[in-house]
């Protein structure tokens, strides 16, 4: 038999797609990070994590793409060593001041106490569009959370207040499970936020 | 029937079910190689007696290697080591967890290390360690009700660290599950209540839940079925073995459906409740089963209402106008309870505000109920449920649990779009 | 509901279904600690393009494609299973991903059989032998026609059936990339096959909870979708919905006993070669027409699982039951002229219903009479009933 009719086959890669989530969650991260500064609220759930947590999001299979090529066609600012070693990871962390901030997405070197790992990079891409909500997803298995289960809780409420800061209501709508009325927050408060992160994300 | 647009069913463990049930064990160990089991059970269960008729059912047909009855109320990860000295010890070469939701879970965790090796279940921490088929493990509930014999986790402690560690995979799914009437004949009057209820919020809140999916759904719909054909006239009669066949039936399928479709918030208030006050699982599940549906009846009416029919029968659900039937589930299981309290003399407690210790002070003072509110953000069962639920909110229905009083609807905060599935 | 005295169960294989499903098929094998599948596929698989879309679904993943075997036509013979173990074992595979129905599958496990045993025949087993040990994971991707076979704990090789529990799948994906049908007749075949596996499961005595709880969702989708299936074979709602049902079917089916449908339309197809499909589209009717003249005793959860809830609890108790069969037969029906209808249609001499309706019976182990199996294999032979 002429095994070589059926040749073996390595996988493929999705550029653009990888593009698109790498540069999503820099963004996301940073959107994070600028909530937390601004909202009272993203405040207060932040406070209930403990010091020194540090937070992981990341597409698996962790080290699939330490590409070389790929980063020339990032945006100059998202490039780090990190993601050029350990593909498409977001790392977030409380440092000791209580402050909550993007730690790049090199894990070399740092304790990670919650993971939330997408199954695929597909997977991703279903979250990262709204397609599906966090909860959804959480639900479809797009992704898993391992670590100190009991945070989680509040890392997700702290990323669909985000939500609701980053993305006009159309959109916000369908990632979080329920849009704050007016009487739960008002809209001078949402909307100051908004601006406020937007600015926070590409300044500081 | 409702098609998700996406779902994953697993639920590979082969049950055996009947009035001579526990006698098959041997014959199915045999045709997995596996000659020698390891008994885990705890005292509990040792001292009434139940531990002898499994080892009679078996006699002669299989050598049992030993019994091991040290598992505590909170599964603990050194307890795991103890056993597997003695799996080692004794050559055993399988493992049968006779007991309820500790015992199955210290017994999925020896099974871990006595497949894997190693002599210390905290090196396999962590999600995805457990990557191959691990020893012949049967389990024996005794409960009919946790249906921890259909999961996949084992929650077990680390008194050190204080942490409840998570071990998870689908290697831990039990080979056999042994659903026999014996097993449970001597469960008393409350203790079937609650567990059962413990049941039937697993199959209702499968029902609901944002995972649902076609397979949980008809598994949950029999389990219903089954509890509220048979609870009350088990409750009333004991030694009714049918009935007991048919509550160890539902809590099974229960199982079945809610660890594939997760649950929502009534374990969450569940769970939060229990380690903050150490309110019964079962107790804490029958409390707020309604308030769970009431909570949810704005974003699921129509599903809920589906409930109706294995609840009440399909003559009742005919006869009940469509906007009406989410009510009138609500309304039954309120009944169930109240039906279930006047049959066990009061032992069965429908408000948080009812529930007593051994010394007869209250388990929940009201003045806990806003720091389990807040507490409620650190279990994860609050994302599968279909409506957001917060810390206030999460209060306002505490209150009306403790209370007795259905939930003031205007209170309820809406604003999210229909649940897709 | 009526628990038997005593009853086993087990549906072994993880299923998922759904939109994007294929992508998690790379986390899957990692749960198996497995690093290189071989696939198997058929000829028709790789000429529909559906190949092409499967190896897309293994970009951005660590999963090499051991090899691609497409060699599979309309029979699983040990020559070609021995091929595929061959390839499995220079390449150093390390798990199987069967794309690909009927034979496909068969052939499947019997190279799992054979790269897990380490043996290169499968006489032992045809002889009596029982496979024991854990075989290598092995998933399935079902595309368009099915079998019913699929997800239970068979498989034919050379015509000749083995079963054991470990020959179950591990994993079922169904996903809407590979699931839509290639023309009607396909999607009526392995829609008739489902509900004839369902029927059996419902319809049988011993039946218990669990197996109506599996079989109930097959009958809704078959009721709800099979209708438009064969008329938009294409669609995807409907094609999933099929998949899903043909999947739960099996899985109802390998924990009852085979209904006389099963076994003749096995018989007749045996000796004919013919798929079973054709037959049960001809079997069930009469035997459902047969049934109602006799007014056998059935549970009514067949007329629950086929029109749903409401009509069903708007129906009286005592017509349930009759309602149910009822129901199967419009359903059956509802294929129209697709497949053909009567036996003598596909050309099936009259004397040889005799011999198999006496070898059904004997396969019954006396729940079926030859007498019964006569009277339905001869109504079929007109086609009366359809």
């Amino acid at each position: 038999m002429n095994i070589n009719k059926y040749p073996e086959i390595q996988p493929g890669k999705k550029l653009i797609k990888r593009i698109y989530v790498a540069v999503f969650m820099w963004f996301f991260a940073r959107a994070i990070q600028a909530a937390a500064k601004v909202d009272e609220e993203v405040k207060k759930e932040v406070e209930t994590i403990p010091a020194n947590f540090t937070l992981r999001l990341i597409v698996n299979p962790e080290k699939a793409f330490p590409l070389f090529f790929y980063a020339k066609m990032l945006p100059r600012f998202i490039v780090d060593k990190g993601i050029l070693l350990y593909g498409l990871q977001m790392i977030m962390g409380k440092d000791k001041k209580g402050k909550f901030r993007y730690q790049g997405s090199d894990p070399r070197g740092k304790k990670i106490n919650l993971s939330m790992a997408f199954t695929s990079l597909e997977a991703a891409m279903m979250v990262f569009t709204f397609r599906e909500s966090l909860c959804t997803g959480y639900a479809h298995s797009r992704f898993v959370v391992e670590g100190d289960l009991p945070f989680a809780q509040s890392i997700m409420r702290i990323m669909d207040l985000t939500a609701v800061f980053l993305l006009p209501k159309i959109v916000a709508k369908l990632v979080v499970k329920r849009y704050p009325k007016w009487s739960e927050m008002s809209p001078l408060r949402k909307y100051l936020n908004r601006v406020l992160v937007y600015l926070r994300m590409f300044t500081v | 029937m409702l098609l998700p647009s996406f779902y994953d069913f697993c639920c590979r463990v082969k049950t055996i079910s009947g009035n001579k049930a526990l006698e098959k064990i041997p014959a199915l160990l045999a045709g997995m190689n596996a000659y020698r089991p390891l008994i885990i059970t705890d005292k509990g269960v040792a001292s009434a007696g139940l531990v002898d008729v499994v080892k009679k059912a078996m006699e002669n047909k299989l050598k049992i290697g030993a019994v091991y009855d040290d598992v505590p109320m909170d599964s603990d990860y050194k307890i795991v080591n103890d056993a597997v000295r003695v799996y080692r010890q004794k050559g055993c070469d399988s493992i049968i967890a006779i007991g309820g939701g500790s015992v199955i879970d210290t017994a999925k965790g020896v099974n871990i290390v006595a497949s894997l090796g190693g002599d210390n279940l905290l090196d396999y921490e962590g999600y995805g360690a457990v990557k191959r088929k691990l020893k012949p493990f049967v389990v024996v509930p005794t409960t009919a009700g946790t249906g921890s014999e259909m999961t996949l986790v084992a929650v077990i402690t680390d008194p050190d660290r204080k942490i409840k560690m998570n071990f998870v995979s689908y290697f831990l799914l039990p080979d056999l599950a042994v659903l026999d009437p014996r097993m449970t004949r001597t469960l008393p009057a409350f203790l079937t209540a609650s567990t059962a209820m413990d049941a039937m919020t697993h199959a209702c809140e499968a029902y609901f839940c944002i995972e649902k999916n076609p397979i949980s759904d008809s598994f949950a719909f029999r389990a219903i079925t089954m509890i509220s054909e048979n609870l009350l006239n088990v409750v009333k009669n004991p030694g009714n073995l049918n009935g007991r066949l048919a509550l160890a039936n539902a809590s099974t399928m229960a199982g079945a459906a809610f660890s594939n479709s997760m649950v929502g918030m009534v374990h969450n208030l569940g769970h939060t409740v229990g380690a903050l006050c150490h309110v019964p699982h079962g107790v804490a599940m029958s409390i707020f089963l309604p308030y769970g549906l009431e909570y949810n009846l704005h974003r699921s009416a129509d599903i809920i209402g589906e409930i109706l029919f294995p609840l009440a029968g399909p003559e009742v659900y005919a006869s009940t106008r469509k906007k009406h039937r989410a009510e009138r589930v609500i309304e039954l299981i309120r009944k169930l309870n109240q039906d279930l309290h006047d049959a066990t003399g009061g032992k069965h407690p429908r408000f948080l505000k009812e529930i007593y210790d051994r010394n007869g002070s209250p388990v929940v003072p009201q003045s806990m109920l806003p720091v389990i509110a807040q507490a409620i953000m650190l279990d994860g069962a609050r994302l599968t449920n279909p409506e957001e639920l917060l810390p206030e909110d999460a209060r306002m229905v505490l209150e009306h649990a403790w209370e007795g009083t259905p939930l003031d609807r205007k209170k309820i905060k809406k604003g999210g779009r229909k649940v897709k599935y | 509901m009526l628990i038997p005295d005593y009853y086993q169960f087990l549906i072994h294989p993880k299923i998922i279904s759904g939109k994007c499903s294929l992508e998690n098929i790379p986390s899957e094998l990692n749960g198996y600690d497995a690093q290189k599948p071989l696939v198997i596929t058929g000829k028709n698989i790789m000429e529909r393009g559906l190949v092409k879309k499967f190896i897309k679904a293994f970009y951005d993943s660590t999963v090499t494609l051991g090899g691609i075997f497409d060699e599979v036509r309309d029979y699983a013979g040990i020559s070609l299973a021995r091929d595929a173990a061959f390839l499995y074992k220079e390449r150093g595979c390390d798990s199987i991903i069967a794309l690909g129905n009927g034979t496909v599958v068969d052939l499947a496990k019997a190279v799992n059989v054979l790269v897990s045993e380490k043996i290169d025949n499968l006489s032992a087993y045809h002889e009596g032998a029982s496979i024991s040990r854990q075989l290598k994971p092995l998933i399935i991707v079902p595309a368009c026609r099915s079998n019913g076979m699929e997800a239970t704990n068979v498989m034919t090789i050379d015509n000749r059936r083995i079963t054991a529990d470990f020959l179950y799948p591990d994993v079922i994906v169904i996903d809407p990339r590979m699931t839509p049908g290639c023309c009607p007749e396909c999607v009526a075949e392995s829609g008739v096959i489902a509900l004839t596996h369902a029927f059996a499961a419902l319809t049988d005595e011993a039946h218990n909870p669990m197996t109506a709880a599996v079989a109930h969702p097959a009958l809704s989708y078959l009721s709800e979708y099979l209708p438009k299936g064969v008329t938009r074979p294409k669609n995807k709602d409907a094609s999933i919905a099929l998949a899903n049902a043909s999947v739960l079917a099996a899985s109802a089916y390998s924990n009852t006993r085979p209904g006389m449908a099963d076994l003749l339309a096995e018989e007749l197809s045996i000796i004919t070669g013919i798929s079973v499909g054709k037959y049960m589209r001809i079997l069930l009717p009469s035997l459902i027409a047969d049934m109602q003249k006799k007014k056998i005793k059935i549970s009514d959860e067949l007329f629950l699982s086929l029109v749903g809830m409401e009509a069903y609890a708007a129906t009286p108790v005592q017509e349930r039951p009759q309602k149910g069969l009822d129901a199967a037969m419009k359903l059956i029906n509802s294929l129209k002229g697709l497949l053909p209808k009567s036996l003598e249609q596909l050309k099936i001499q009259k004397y040889k219903l005799a011999e198999v309706a006496r070898v059904a019976a004997e396969r019954s182990a006396e729940r079926f009479t030859d007498a019964d199996c006569r009277t339905v294999l001869e109504q079929a032979w007109e086609g009366s009933a359809v």
